[in-house]
């Protein structure tokens, strides 16, 4: 089993290194640079720093440097925690991404319980043919084939806008000084409607997922005896079909939590919602490489993270793992 | 001899511990003899016409072939002058192949001519008892019953004219109705000059079968001879508890 | 045991596994359903139970256990039997133990829920040295066992609460000579002992009229013949004959023994010939045109034109 375990760790290295590499050298293939928008505000006047005051600007960053020597910096930098200091926030970049963090977690755990939620009890519910599956197939197919943040727009149309059931935008309602049960009634009102945008999309694979899965469980030999071993029903449905039926389904949950970030970043947009994605969108818009590199390295270490928890979850779930 | 093994070898790792599977097969196959290893199951049979057969290395011991040494490593396309026959006929046919291809895909590998291949699969589907192979060429696997699985099991390895024909279990998996004919069938293949190297956990298929029995137990062959004198004899612990089973 | 005029059918085909079978099971007695693959024995071991497996349908007929027609019996009361007084071990039994769970915890589940809280260890330690396998089996996962072992534990936990009647379907065909010899005396010891009846289905000539006190024997989803295990080398039906006369035993010279040639077929649709008239070496014209009624003759039962002489216009 440690064997194992160093074996994976060994292979997230090799991933947390070219992940290094490419989110240190992606951000500088884009066309542009950070001093060029301050140079001209988009939509502004334009303000022309004189070539020294950029001069200046470009060595305090450390932009004059060759690349392979910024690279060097940049690796030096994270040995030591430091991930650079953001150009457009004026902050060190650690401390910009820690602020976004929670308010990510929560909308990426919440959106992929809720799709994988969903789908354990209405697709268990029609392998065991419980319910009739058309109810279900067309609305999921139809949200399924809508990106996020289309579908994003229209829930903010109706139910934000129209219905005013809830509020439009960001994370929580600014300058209301709630505090204890109202602030947590009033986090969750404005994860409403992203947390719905973000799990449509995805809830559909889940679904087909457990289904599938559970009809091919029940079926198996060992439920089959388990049932006519007079085992009490609960025991057979929890501990023999659905035990088993939801081992994949541990994986695409791990799944969705790990690349809700990529859907996040368009939804979090739409909903001005304080999260990594928006954080993302603007250090993209803002040319700022340290802060893009933060963020995208904080993602790098989110997906292995995940990966690696599953793993580690998966040891415990199926014995029959330690042995390969 | 046609094959003459000695001491050969062969250690599994199970986790961290290191288990002798053989500890040291002395055998011998003479050209024409049918000859059976009989033993229970863990005794080492299936390992042992794995590595004859190139499927697995064995980790110690030599081996000659037609009286020149047998290098016993793994080997991709499998050993010249030699088949290997599975013991389940329903897993070991693909599935999606045509009868014809299954049976001529050995002849393929080698990069035989198209018309050479046509011509030596009716040859071996006949010499299995498929006749006519028209009648057999253009079917799938699922369209066969079992025992006309085995036999095109065993076109496809007597289609390469191989001079040594190893079979695993090749009728443990079959009717016995079925499973007897193909006994039948390896005896008189035998009788037209072909060696052959079975398993067999049954000892009284064994019996019928063979010239010669190779009792294993505990990865090394412990007794051998002709199965009359065997059985009238045994002399080995492990010889008298296989006969006691079926008695 | 009473399985009368069993007819199941392939639901959404006209395929029939089984055509009115018929069977009894005495108090303690071992009876054995001797066929080959497509006969239909899988099919019968469910149905016995009371649960026929997925995608079969009971078309006519009942089973009954201890005078209970447990197919139309309410779930729940089917459960309180199971594995307490009529107990199941399938055919693939390696494959039927959870597989995420130890040996020890699939065996505790099945005895408290039968007994409510109790020292299970206690019954189960004598089983597991009369079958032969160590105590550390217990502590394994499935996957950690060979098959041999696996059958084993799943004849242990059909055994475990000393059930009255145990079904079984081929309990030895995945086993090699030496164990096969084990689960053969320990099945004989516990009907002698314990009381115990069986009813186990099997391919195995030799191990069916040893083991049995009666053998039925099956074909094509029909019952062709039964008769006394000691009447086994006066059996009638031309298809018991051949499966007696293909099994080699020691001491035969080599190609002295024939199979049957061809192979069964499935039932399509009601018999309207005697199923086993294209393998037949006797069949004659009336035996490719009617179906033959089974008749009684001697002390067993014969389903054959060949016997029917006299039964056949009454019977």
């Amino acid at each position: 089993m440690l064997d194992y375990l160093a074996r994976r760790a060994a292979t997230y290295l090799l991933v947390l290194v070219a992940a290094l590499l490419i989110n240190f050298f992606l951000p500088r293939a884009l066309p542009g640079s950070p001093l060029e928008d301050l140079s001209s505000g988009v939509g502004s006047l334009a303000v022309a720093p004189d070539p020294a005051t950029l001069e200046a600007l470009k060595r305090y960053y450390g932009l004059d440097q060759p690349l392979p020597r910024q690279f060097l910096q940049y690796l030096q930098g994270l040995a030591r925690g430091d991930l650079g200091f953001s150009i457009s926030y004026k902050a060190p970049v650690a401390k910009v991404i820690w602020q976004r963090i929670p308010w990510t977690l929560l909308l990426t755990f919440s959106a992929a319980l809720l799709s994988c939620l969903l789908a354990v009890i209405l697709g268990t519910r029609a392998a065991l043919g419980r319910m009739r599956e058309a109810a279900v197939l067309l609305p999921a197919v139809v949200l399924d084939s809508m990106p996020p943040f289309v579908l994003g727009s229209f829930l903010l149309i109706f139910l934000g806008v129209k219905l005013a059931l809830f509020p439009i935008g960001g994370a929580y309602t600014a300058f209301a000084n709630l505090a204890g049960w109202e602030k947590a009634v009033d986090v969750l009102r404005h994860a409403v409607l992203p947390v719905l945008a973000l799990s449509a999309h995805g809830f559909f694979g889940a679904y087909l997922l457990v289904r599938n899965s559970v009809r091919l469980v029940k079926d198996e030999p060992y439920v089959l005896l388990a049932e006519v071993k007079g085992l009490p029903r609960h025991v057979i449905h929890y501990r023999y079909i659905l035990r088993m039926a939801l081992l994949p389904v541990v994986t695409f949950f791990s799944l969705r939590v790990a690349y809700a970030l990529g859907g996040a970043v368009l939804v979090e947009v739409l909903f001005a919602y304080p999260g990594l994605g928006r954080l993302t969108y603007e250090a993209v818009l803002n040319h700022d490489y340290p802060l893009l590199q933060g963020v995208f390295f904080v993602f790098t270490l989110w997906v292995l993270a995940v990966n690696f928890l599953t793993d580690l979850l998966y040891l415990k779930l199926d014995p029959r793992i330690k042995e390969v | 001899m046609l094959l003459v093994l000695k001491g050969v070898v062969k250690h599994f790792r199970v986790g961290r511990e290191r288990q002798e599977v053989l500890a040291g097969v002395n055998l011998g196959v003479g050209r024409g003899e049918v000859v059976a290893l009989v033993g229970a199951s863990g005794a080492g049979k299936t390992t042992l016409l794995h590595i004859i057969a190139g499927l697995l290395a064995a980790d110690g011991g030599e081996a000659f072939f037609a009286g020149r040494p047998l290098a016993l490593r793994e080997t991709r396309q499998g050993r010249e002058q030699m088949s290997l026959v599975f013991q389940d006929p329903y897993a070991a046919l693909s599935p999606h192949l045509k009868v014809a291809d299954i049976v001529g895909e050995p002849l393929f590998i080698r990069r035989k001519p198209r018309q050479n291949v046509a011509r030596a699969v009716t040859e071996a589907l006949h010499a299995v008892g498929l006749h006519p192979a028209e009648a057999y060429l253009r079917r799938y696997p699922h369209q066969l019953s079992g025992g006309q699985r085995q036999r095109v099991a065993l076109a496809r390895a007597l289609v390469t004219k191989p001079t040594l024909l190893l079979a695993d279990e090749p009728t443990s998996m079959l009717d016995v109705s079925v499973g007897v004919e193909i006994l039948n069938l390896l005896r008189s293949l035998a009788e037209k000059g072909m060696s052959i190297l079975l398993t067999a956990h049954d000892l009284a298929a064994a019996c019928y079968v063979a010239d010669r029995l190779a009792i294993m137990a505990e990865g090394q062959v412990v007794e051998e001879g002709p199965p009359a004198r065997l059985l009238a004899a045994p002399s080995r612990s492990a010889t008298r508890e296989l006969l006691r089973a079926v008695t | 045991m009473r399985i009368e005029h069993l007819t199941l059918k392939v639901s959404g085909r006209s395929l029939y596994p089984l055509w009115d079978v018929s069977l009894r099971v005495e108090d303690n007695e071992v009876v054995a359903v001797l066929g080959e693959s497509g006969g239909g024995k899988t099919s019968l071991a469910w149905a016995a139970v009371g649960r026929p497996l997925p995608g079969q349908e009971v078309v006519a007929g009942k089973v009954y256990f201890k005078g209970r027609d447990i197919l139309n019996m309410p779930p729940a009361e089917r459960r309180r039997i199971y594995f307490k007084e009529l107990s199941l071990v399938p055919q693939n039994a390696p494959d039927t133990l959870h597989p995420t769970q130890t040996v020890a915890r699939t065996l505790w589940e099945i005895y408290t829920a039968k007994n409510g809280k109790g020292e299970a260890r206690e019954a189960v330690l004598p089983l597991l040295e009369e079958l032969g396998l160590p105590e550390e089996v217990l502590r394994k996962y499935p996957h950690q066992l060979s098959g041999g072992q696996k059958q084993r534990v799943a004849l242990l936990l059909a055994l475990l609460n000393r059930p009255q009647l145990v079904v079984l379907d081929e309990p030895t065909s995945a086993l090699d000579v030496l164990t096969q010899k084990k689960v053969k005396d320990l099945l004989g010891k516990i009907n002698r002992e314990h009381g115990t009846g069986i009813l186990f289905f099997t391919h195995d000539v030799s191990l069916a009229f040893s083991l049995a006190r009666r053998v039925v024997v099956l074909y094509g989803g029909q019952v062709v013949e039964e008769l006394p295990a000691f009447k086994r080398e006066s059996a009638l039906h031309p298809y018991t004959r051949g499966l007696l006369a293909s099994g080699p035993r020691i001491g035969d010279p080599p190609l002295s023994r024939r199979g049957i040639p061809g192979y069964a077929l499935p039932l399509l649709a009601p018999p309207q010939a005697c199923s086993f008239a294209a393998r037949c070496p006797q069949a004659r014209d009336v035996c490719r045109k009617e179906a033959p009624p089974l008749v009684k003759v001697g002390e067993g039962q014969v389903r054959c034109f060949a016997y029917a002489a006299g039964a056949q216009r009454g019977g």
